[in-house]
């Protein structure tokens, strides 16, 4: 029997082939997009295509803050940015374009209940205040302003569902080349992969069984799933940590069927990251 | 080439989770890396943490290890890249490169430069005076052995053919050459300070 | 020969490459409980440096103990591995954990989970304070109630959190690159990755 470490647990990553326990529910994959409310949340998950913008961001999570100099796009259709707290002369960084898909509202529509407040003064410019207000207690809860003329996050705060502030960022000052630059909107954006539902209102992103990972969105949160074997004489348990919003959850699973470890990382609540450890199988016949 | 075939070993046994194997690489490496290390920063404890992150990293990165490459060519390019953000961290440019190519060509030897402090050089010059007066006094069978050994790389199969004796006997010479020229270093080293 | 002979000459095949798995182990083990014998490795791979090549990188350097504490940061768990409270815990465990929990209760005790975040909510300033603008009821998120769960069940709780928080540092990179592209700002993702020097990109555009 190999001898079990902690130390190769540690800083090793096996993998595990598995299978998922999956409903077959499925969502409209279509909705109507009429409120003001359910417009401004159109808006915040297009940009920031058709834009071209430079800012300087406040990123706070964990304790730490962080200026961060931003741009986009740049040529190859990406943006790039600079963080300024890291490190002197801070190099350049890139940063990808985010999935664009008219399916993608409606992901998050199913499971998330938008309102409009009055906004707030941002970086100078007018915003919408839109909460988005998760329907059930699966996913996190969000507060966006929104700048009022081309509707892109200007300032949104990640919190759980007992109020607290998980994250949160906030430009400090961003100018907008001229709104109606159609050269932006030519860029390719990866498409957006919608796959079966998972746990209620997150679908399959991408799947990798021989690699032991999948990946799952509800079209705003994500959560990875990594699946290692449980080393002999590992006993079950579970534990977890959270940094800034992003939760890891860890559980050992031990039964005649196989042994697992189930790494979850995601902007998820602690109880999402359990239903989803609950779909993983070892794969038929055992490890 | 055997010396591979020790660095095999261990880094399979460091990617079992086994410190001590990589405790091994660290003590066999941790010279060649640090000189290379020097080639972009000067100061000497800078020298020091930069290596000791170079080697954390090499250890958190030992599953991506794969064997395509000589493990210490692998780590050579962890270390320089170790260095090279070390320096853009804090906004000072990378000088001259030690290219990988330098790496790849010497092989499990290094290209090795005149770094470190005047002492060090110096104490690096007295013991190689040291090695070689040991190993000319070796006996001429001990000494055959060792530098097929190190001089030509050869295994210990084909010492044992080439000097005609077993290989259970080859692995007794070369042990018992390396016995004798090490207690002369470890006299050497007992009255140096600084150079354990 | 004596054992420490044996050892030595062990030693001395390992630098050649010409041990078998099991003389490695001994080898191993024997170096771990004597250091002169660790010593004597690390003087021998610089004779043969010496050898090879008459000149001796750096001899002054020597981070091999540094190196060595911080890849062994948490002495506790690499010297106290979690098969070792296996045999004590695993009935405490077995009814602590009851299978896979789906939903954490006041009555199901669970392992404690750990915020790094902490404190009270903090208003984003001149808009209403998030509970109140989003009104959402509390989930269920355990506590630590060290006080009913039995110190077994702890010891493995506290051990899958640590796990948790290293498998945080190796899987974080890999998660960030596929949350970043659901985010209204993909660029909050990289704030929680390693700066390194992107060596595509240039500087100006």
């Amino acid at each position: 029997m190999r001898e079990f470490s902690i130390q190769r647990l540690r800083h090793s990553l096996s993998v595990l082939p598995f299978v998922l326990l999956l409903s077959t529910a499925a969502y409209a994959t279509d909705c109507e997009i009429t409120s003001p409310a359910a417009e401004a949340l159109r808006k915040v998950l297009s940009a920031p295509q058709g834009l071209r913008f430079e800012g300087t961001v406040l990123s706070e999570r964990a304790g730490s803050r962080q200026f961060i100099v931003v741009s986009w796009p740049d040529a190859a259709g990406q943006g790039t940015m600079r963080r300024m707290n890291a490190a002197a002369n801070p190099p350049l960084e890139k940063w990808p374009a985010p999935f664009t898909s008219a399916g993608r509202i409606c992901d998050v529509l199913n499971v998330y209940s938008p309102s409009l407040g009055k906004g707030r003064i941002v970086a100078g410019r007018a915003t919408q205040q839109l909460s988005l207000k998760p329907k059930d207690p699966l996913r996190l809860a969000y507060l966006v302003d929104l700048d009022a003329q081309t509707g892109m996050a200007l300032a949104m705060v990640t919190a759980g569902s007992d109020g607290q502030v998980l994250e949160r960022y906030e430009y400090a000052d961003i100018t907008f080349s001229e709104v109606g630059d159609r050269g932006a909107t030519t860029l390719e954006a990866e498409p957006y992969s919608r796959g079966r539902i998972v746990v209620p209102g997150y679908f399959l992103v991408t799947e990798d069984p021989g690699k032991g990972i999948f990946v799952v969105s509800d079209g705003l949160a994500t959560a990875s799933v990594f699946v290692e074997p449980l080393p002999a004489g590992a006993p079950a348990g579970e534990g977890a940590v959270i940094e800034g919003a992003t939760l890891t959850y860890t559980r050992g699973v031990a039964s005649p069927k196989g042994r697992l470890l189930i790494s979850v990382l995601g902007e998820v609540p602690v109880v999402t990251a359990r239903l989803l450890a609950d779909v993983v199988r070892p794969p038929r016949g055992g490890e | 080439m055997t010396a591979s075939e020790t660095d095999r070993q261990l880094v399979q046994r460091a990617q079992r989770g086994d410190l001590r194997a990589f405790d091994l690489l660290v003590l066999k490496y941790q010279g060649r890396i640090a000189a290379l290390v020097s080639r972009y920063i000067s100061d000497a404890s800078e020298v020091e943490d930069v290596t000791q992150e170079a080697f954390i990293k090499a250890y958190r990165a030992l599953d991506k290890f794969r064997g395509d490459s000589a493990f210490y060519t692998w780590l050579y390019r962890i270390a320089a890249n170790a260095a090279k953000n070390y320096l853009v961290a804090r906004g000072r440019r990378p000088g001259a490169d030690a290219t990988l190519e330098d790496a790849e060509a010497f092989g499990d030897t290094d290209l090795v430069s005149e770094s470190g402090s005047p002492e060090a050089v110096a104490m690096g010059d007295e013991l190689a005076e040291v090695v070689a007066a040991a190993l000319h006094a070796l006996p001429d069978e001990l000494r055959a052995a060792l530098t097929l050994r190190e001089l030509e790389g050869l295994s210990y199969d084909d010492i044992a053919d080439v000097l005609g004796c077993p290989v259970g006997t080859v692995r007794s010479r070369i042990f018992r050459a390396r016995e004798a020229i090490d207690e002369r270093v470890r006299m050497q080293i007992s009255g140096e300070s600084g150079f354990r | 020969m004596t054992a420490k002979d044996r050892d030595s000459e062990a030693l001395s095949a390992l630098m050649d490459g010409e041990t078998q798995e099991l003389e490695l182990r001994r080898s191993l083990e024997a170096i771990a409980g004597d250091p002169a014998l660790r010593e004597r490795w690390r003087r021998q791979q610089q004779v043969s440096e010496l050898l090879q090549s008459r000149r001796l990188s750096c001899p002054d350097v020597d981070v091999s103990e540094r190196v060595a504490a911080s890849l062994a940061d948490r002495p506790a768990l690499s010297r106290n591995p979690l098969w070792s409270m296996a045999v004590a815990a695993s009935v405490t465990v077995a009814v602590v954990m009851g299978g896979q929990l789906v939903v954490p209760s006041a009555e199901e005790s669970v392992s404690p989970l750990v915020s790094d975040i902490g404190g009270a909510v903090v208003p984003v300033m001149g808009a209403q304070p998030i509970q109140a603008s989003l009104g959402a009821k509390s989930l269920p998120v355990a506590d630590r109630q060290s006080q009913n769960m039995p110190l077994a069940a702890r010891q493995v709780g506290a051990a899958y959190e640590r796990l948790a928080h290293d498998r945080y540092r190796l899987l974080n990179a890999q998660h960030a690159n596929q949350a970043a592209r659901s985010h209204p700002a993909p660029y909050v993702f990289n704030v929680r990755q390693e700066i390194v020097v992107a060596a595509e990109a240039t500087d100006g555009q």
